[in-house]
């Protein structure tokens, strides 16, 4: 059975310091995935982080729910940050899914196996070994400074011109620091929202209660799927979710009755009683992790408050329907982290952090929209209207296939579409210069096979890459210093990279023709699919981007 | 089915607004409503008939009907 690692709680420099207290460039509150992803980011791009975290290890203890689905885009932003392979080696990838109504399978999805693209389907793996891969890749760094046991208890802003302060507890005494910048990515009770007086806007929250029950399965011989029970008879009619992770490990996931004692529920006797009313009495299993959660949807109005900005759930809290928590939370620290790193090296005004708080709110109420429906479908609760559609599709899914597709135990996780945009500001869909490409991540093509393949974000520099799709001559051009200073342009012509296969996948895997000059940003979002080939034309649209 | 999954769950959204009422005789309006504007959509007689065959078929008791 897996033990977390501890790490060590260090006295830092900071205690009983007689100089007054010490600046930092950035402190990221949370050593958790938004936190950690975003530290990692910023190290890959040459800073030095500081962060900050009340628990001295990874994962969350105690009742809650925990990520183990990766999607596509997330192993994308984990590959660019070199954790990638890791997380796909250690995880399980699956493809295939399947929905159940009283006990007979009436569904089922196999997610497109995409030979065309350097990920397929989505990756299982429990969020604590996602956050240890973190953790090694920052500390091999040695830019970043994890401070373990280091609780932030209070946060004061002191004006725009001017670094926040923070005061900090350990074991040994407390301590205050200065940041230019700080990140709460302290999670969905975040201490840093607490403490500027802001409060998210809540949706909704349930009473819809389930029981997370992870298992090392001894004997048991069952598939590498994901199968959602609506009515499962095992669970007295109530939802079950199941799905492989590493090390032999199942979660098993029961919506509990809504008159069921939460303390009796998680007792070892009533979790064994339910696993072997699922799986039967002659699987031998241990159980790895339990814990009892409910869900709501909020989030904050803005994700920038001066000098203090937020990313994951302390910015946003979905169901977990849909994976879209932890992979909604990873995509905020790619779209923040190049912009933070702008600003803290002064190559881009604060104000592209608004950006930043736009899109990702925009991206967080799309997941919002999206996982309601999911946890109206599974508990219509008092809705009489929703029980009345989900009592008619369950009773029809077994022999109506538009019934069947109607059934939504949640829509997983997708890359996060930005609003396109003009010098005038946001271009919508049918407007003269809309651009399909734009604001959609670009797709990890395979551009080459054999035993040295080639991807398109290989071709993609740290910050603003032209990918030129039609030129076939040079593969790579000098690189320029673009204004404001220092802002590298990289221009690649993908064709020198690509065999003919991998031109007919980008054909197949691009949103738009695979045609001109696309400027791409550091997150490995279009910008512009219709770039002219002029230096100028391109560096114009650079700029236009950084100035928000 | 051309249907997109998102079209599909935008559909059963406003199938769920189009009910949401207190009230069991306007939803039932609205529903019979419904079902008599899709079958002038539809246009086609025996592809309603076996819709609503099958209903009828899946209903207990049995409902009395006038035409046999």
């Amino acid at each position: 059975m897996f033990e977390l690692p501890r790490y060590p709680f260090v006295r830092p420099a900071d205690l009983g310091a007689r100089d007054g207290p010490r600046r930092y460039p950035v402190v990221i509150v949370g050593a958790g995935l938004t936190g950690l992803t975003l530290a990692l980011d910023l190290v890959r791009r040459g800073h030095r982080v500081l962060v900050l975290d009340d628990d001295d290890t990874v994962g969350v203890r105690g009742l809650a729910s925990r990520g183990i689905v990766w999607a596509q885009r997330t192993l994308d932003i984990f590959n660019r940050l070199g954790v990638g392979e890791k997380v796909v080696a250690k995880g399980v990838t699956w493809n295939v899914g399947r929905v159940l109504c009283r006990d007979v399978e009436v569904t089922s999805f196999r997610l497109q196996e995409e030979p065309d693209l350097r990920f397929n389907g989505f990756t299982n793996l429990q969020q604590y070994y996602v956050e240890q891969f973190l953790v090694d890749a920052l500390l091999a760094s040695g830019l970043a400074e994890l401070r373990w046991l280091n609780q932030v208890q209070a946060v004061r802003p002191q004006g725009e011109q001017h670094p926040v302060e923070l005061d900090v507890m350990t074991p040994e005494g407390g301590y205050r620091l200065l940041a230019d910048w700080v990140a709460g990515c302290d999670g969905s009770a975040s201490r840093v929202r607490d403490c500027l007086g802001l409060a998210p806007v809540v949706f909704d929250r349930t009473e819809d209660r389930w029981i997370i029950i992870d298992i090392v399965a001894k004997n048991a011989d069952i598939p590498e799927e994901r199968w959602t029970w609506l009515d499962c008879g095992a669970n007295f009619g109530r939802a079950v979710w199941r799905h492989r992770m590493a090390d032999g490990t199942w979660r098993l996931d029961f919506q509990m009755s809504p008159h069921e004692d939460a303390a009796q529920a998680a007792s070892e006797a009533s979790m064994r009683e339910r696993v072997r009313r699922l799986l039967g009495p002659e699987v031998a299993f241990e159980i790895a992790w339990s814990g009892v959660w409910q869900y709501r949807h909020e989030s904050l109005a803005s994700y920038r408050h001066g000098r203090v900005v937020f990313a994951g759930d302390a910015a946003h809290v979905v169901s977990p329907f849909g994976a879209r928590g932890g992979n909604g939370g990873i995509q905020d620290a790619d779209a923040l982290g190049w912009r933070l790193s702008l600003v803290l090296s002064g190559r881009a005004s604060a104000s592209v952090l608004d950006r930043y708080s736009d899109e990702r709110r925009q991206a967080a109420m799309e997941n919002i929209r999206q996982t309601r429906r999911s946890a109206r479908f599974v508990h219509p609760a008092d809705q009489p209207s929703a029980a009345l559609w989900r009592d008619t599709i369950v009773a029809l899914a077994s022999r109506h296939r538009l019934a069947a597709r109607m059934i939504n135990t949640g829509r997983l996780s997708a890359p996060a579409v930005y609003a396109a945009r003009g010098p005038a500001g946001p271009v919508a869909p049918g407007a003269k210069h809309f651009d399909a490409a734009a604001g959609r991540a670009l797709p990890n093509v395979r551009l080459r096979g054999g035993p040295a393949p080639a991807y398109l974000h290989d071709l993609l520099g740290p910050w603003f890459t032209a990918l030129n799709f039609d030129e076939v001559s040079m593969a790579r051009v000098p690189t320029d210093g673009v204004s404001p200073p220092g802002a590298d342009l990289q221009r690649v012509n993908v064709r020198a990279f690509c065999d003919e296969a991998g031109g007919a996948a980008l054909e197949r895997q691009l949103p738009a023709p695979a045609t001109g000059v696309w400027l791409i940003r550091p997150d490995g979002h279009v910008l512009s699919s219709a770039v002219s080939s002029n230096p100028a034309d391109q560096r114009a649209a650079l700029e236009e981007a950084l100035t928000a | 089915m051309s249907l997109s999954q998102q079209q599909i769950d935008d559909l059963l959204e406003d199938l769920i607004a189009l009910t949401d009422t207190p009230e069991p005789d306007e939803r039932e309006k609205r529903l019979s409503r419904l079902c008599l504007l899709l079958i002038e959509q539809l246009d086609d007689h025996d592809a309603v008939r076996r819709a609503l065959d099958a209903v009828l078929a899946d209903t207990h008791p049995a409902p009395l009907r006038s035409i046999s």
